[in-house]
């Protein structure tokens, strides 16, 4: 693109009206062109004073708290990982309560399964609470959409020391169901962690991520069926364990 | 180094801020939020119309700032103005999110603050008491027009059609109202400047 059509657009790139390519044009061009770049630069100080004038409005005083705490653990997160250690006690710690959710559920009765794997879940979610409490780890009950939706829980773990953790269990409502795919989302709606879920041997359907990413942010997740449905959605909130 | 928090800093203080915060340093973050937690607070607070959301906001910007850190640059501009952009830019995608495609109702009041003289206290307000002083200069017309843009996330082209007149009219305004902002704020920055060489505190 040339310089007149960047001028063109670039009070609406600084106000952040320019979305997807158009966006993408522009910043390219700025990052080689002195000119349009100064130009940009000053219109930004313009756009930034709309802001500033705004009236103060006092936000509560646990919000700076709450800044501190995040900012410091995710620089706590990059300073510190890999954190092997801890890392390897979680993931042993995780793949123990796997094994015993699947032992737990190989003596489930047919006529119970779905509250007794439910409460053998919620043994694991309080197995793996031991582990990490006092760390930030979320669990949302997942509720059906509809009446023949599965059920089930998802559990979220994000620690400065370690990788973070995403555990999910679906138990169908009917034999033959799924496949599902999982969705972990943050508050702005994006997509930070997910994928599908695999059928264990007693029927239910499992996921389970451990990797770099920050999951600290995560809000909701929402459990998918083949056609893209909807059929398991919840947000999360503090474990109260630990 | 430490920073008070009144005054403007200079570019060299400001990336330092940056690269205390970029390291986890808890005075670095309380500084930059003492400097700035509120307008970006009261920005959210404007823009997504709830407490809550402007509390999650204000904890992402600043999680934002500290990630983006390293790529400040002082001589490419303010930190306020950086700062000011990303806490915008999350709130427009936010927007964006909540109504999808679908935009606003356009309201036809003007939406920018008038510039009311100081009612608060001095520390950490120089920079919207320049920014206050620096709408002043914006005729009524302009004001309307920032604000539909800045508030609402309209582009050009929406408010072109929703007002009726020609979409390089539109533009052409844009970029003036800007100048003129940019243009005050600078005659503010010398002002100032030029009292502090006179010993004024």
């Amino acid at each position: 693109v040339s310089c007149l059509d960047v001028r063109d657009r670039l009070s609406e790139f600084v106000l952040g009206l320019l979305a997807g390519s158009g966006a993408r044009d522009v910043q390219r061009h700025l990052e080689w062109c002195p000119g349009c770049r100064k130009e940009a630069e000053e219109l930004q100080e313009g756009v930034a004073s709309v802001a500033l004038g705004l009236p103060f409005a006092d936000p509560p005083s646990s919000l700076e708290h709450r800044v501190v705490d995040r900012v410091q653990a995710a620089a706590g997160r990059r300073r510190s990982a890999p954190h092997s250690g801890f890392r390897l006690l979680v993931v042993a710690t995780f793949t123990a309560v796997m094994l015993a959710l699947g032992a737990l559920a190989w003596g489930v009765h047919e006529t119970n399964r779905t509250a007794s794997q439910q409460e053998a879940f919620h043994n694991t979610i309080d197995r793996l609470t031991e582990v990490i409490s006092g760390s930030a780890s979320r669990v949302a009950d997942l509720t059906p959409t509809r009446s023949a939706s599965p059920q089930g829980r998802a559990l979220v773990y994000s620690s400065p020391k370690s990788d973070d953790l995403v555990f999910v269990d679906v138990f169908p409502a009917q034999a033959g169901s799924g496949p599902y795919r999982f969705q972990l989302y943050d508050r702005a709606g994006r997509v930070i962690s997910g994928g599908k879920l695999s059928r264990t041997s007693n029927g239910d359907f499992l996921f389970y991520d451990i990797s770099s990413r920050d999951l600290s942010g995560a809000t909701s997740a929402t459990v998918l069926d083949a056609r893209g449905n909807a059929v398991l959605i919840g947000r999360l909130h503090p474990t109260t364990a630990g | 180094m430490t920073f008070g928090q009144e005054g403007s800093l200079s570019a060299e203080s400001e990336h330092t801020l940056m690269q205390q915060l970029v390291a986890g340093d808890e005075d670095a973050i309380r500084t930059l939020y003492a400097r700035f937690g509120r307008a970006v607070y009261a920005l959210g607070l404007r823009m997504l119309g709830s407490a809550e959301a402007a509390e999650e906001l204000t904890q992402d910007v600043f999680l934002a700032a500290w990630r983006k850190g390293s790529r400040f640059d002082p001589t490419r501009g303010r930190l306020s103005t950086w700062l000011m952009a990303i806490a915008h830019n999350m709130a427009v995608d936010r927007l964006r999110h909540e109504r999808g495609v679908a935009r606003p109702m356009l309201v036809l009041v003007d939406e920018l603050p008038e510039p009311v003289p100081g009612e608060e206290e001095e520390s950490t307000l120089i920079h919207r008491d320049t920014a206050r002083r620096a709408l002043a200069c914006l005729s009524q017309a302009e004001r309307q027009l920032l604000s539909q843009a800045y508030f609402f996330g309209w582009t050009a082209r929406e408010i072109a059609e929703a007002a009726g007149i020609p979409l390089g009219t539109v533009k052409t305004r844009l970029r003036t109202a800007l100048i003129k902002l940019r243009a005050a704020n600078s005659e503010q920055a010398k002002a100032s400047a030029r009292m502090g060489e006179g010993g004024v505190e």
